[in-house]
């Protein structure tokens, strides 16, 4: 009888921890998913874990930007949770200059490179390592 | 070594790939001489020479094409071959995956085709390695004539594409899949100048320069 009873609180502990930590992942992590955009997606959208990138060494202008006269003129204070204005897609769309898609691949490809050659912690450089099947 | 085998060795494959091939055009030239050659199966009548416009002669050469191709004679092979080369060529060269890497590292790169697509050329490439494979196994004509070597051959040039086929699905661990797929491409540029996998350009000479039955140009370069 008791056994029985520890293992279905066990279960429910499992179940329980897996609900809470999915949840706690969803709010460091942006699912980068732009139906509007990606008219004809190929590949599954990108989970970015942005939470990683604020600890793990870029400064937020490294990726944030507003250019002006070739300088990145970006007013840090504007990088609030929840403003539209901030995120790529508010300048990267289908119809600017470099596309969203360029604009994503650029951005993380260029750091992840560069971090590889200078050996330190990277990201992912091949297709499959963001965009994942599920 | 990882990294490597990822980014240096890339361009130094390539570069092999390059060098090695004009190496085995400049050897071909220079171990060849231009000579007249006499084709005696050829009807041949100095008295009448034939007055067809060149139309003529073009067509005539298309019908009869009809009669002494390989296609005529082994279709169904000759079918799996072409296929398997087209795809082994175009599939590449027009993927995805691959322009965004291009783009990404010069700033430039080919049109691709939808992914759903070359995954269908892919596994068109597969099937058709695992005929050649299965023929040289369990047909006895081309069994005696086969050794190690053609199956090493056989498996550079299919590995790109079953490494390929995994990374693209992510089946099994993507980082080992990614690396086993970008050394089997580099193994297949490095060994395509020295091996028979050599007649990605020899097959134009064959045909273009030497005189024989297959030729489709005049053919006057001989040993």
């Amino acid at each position: 009888m008791i056994p029985k009873y520890n293992l279905m609180i066990l279960l429910i502990a499992a179940l329980l921890s897996i609900t809470t930590t999915d949840l706690m992942a969803q709010q460091d992590s942006l699912l980068l998913n732009h139906p509007e955009i990606f008219l004809n997606r190929q590949r599954p959208p990108v989970t970015f874990p942005h939470n990683r990138h604020v600890e793990g060494g870029p400064s937020c202008k490294d990726c944030h930007h507003q250019y002006k006269n070739g300088e990145n003129s970006l007013d840090e204070s504007t990088l609030q949770e929840g403003n539209p204005e901030i995120r790529c897609s508010a300048c990267h769309h289908s119809r600017s200059g470099i596309h969203l898609r360029e604009a994503f691949h650029y951005q993380c490809l260029s750091c992840h490179k560069k971090n590889e050659k200078e050996r330190k912690k990277t990201g992912p450089r091949f297709c499959g390592g963001c965009h994942l099947w599920n | 070594m990882y990294e490597f085998i990822r980014g240096p060795m890339v361009s130094i494959s390539f570069m092999i790939f390059i060098i090695g091939l004009l190496y085995q055009a400049f050897k071909f030239f220079a171990l060849t001489r231009k000579k007249e050659l006499i084709f005696i199966n050829l009807p041949f009548n100095p008295d009448k020479p034939p007055r067809k416009q060149w139309f003529q002669r073009v067509v005539e050469w298309f019908l009869s094409l009809r009669k002494r191709t390989v296609w005529r004679v082994h279709p169904v092979m000759t079918g799996i071959t072409c296929i398997f080369h087209i795809s082994l060529f175009i599939t590449p060269l027009f993927l995805l995956g691959h322009n965004i890497l291009l783009d990404e590292a010069w700033g430039m790169h080919f049109w691709s085709f939808p992914e759903s697509f070359s995954d269908g050329l892919t596994w068109a490439d597969l099937l058709c390695g695992a005929i050649f494979l299965f023929r040289r196994i369990f047909v006895r004509r081309v069994r005696v004539i086969t050794t190690l070597y053609d199956y090493i051959v056989l498996l550079i040039t299919v590995a790109p594409f079953l490494t390929g086929t995994f990374a693209y699905h992510q089946w099994f661990e993507y980082q080992t899949v990614i690396f086993l797929h970008i050394v089997a491409g580099e193994v297949m540029f490095i060994a395509t100048p020295f091996t028979k996998l050599g007649h990605m350009l020899f097959f134009f000479f064959y045909r273009f320069f030497i005189g024989s039955e297959y030729s489709f140009g005049r053919g006057t370069r001989m040993w």
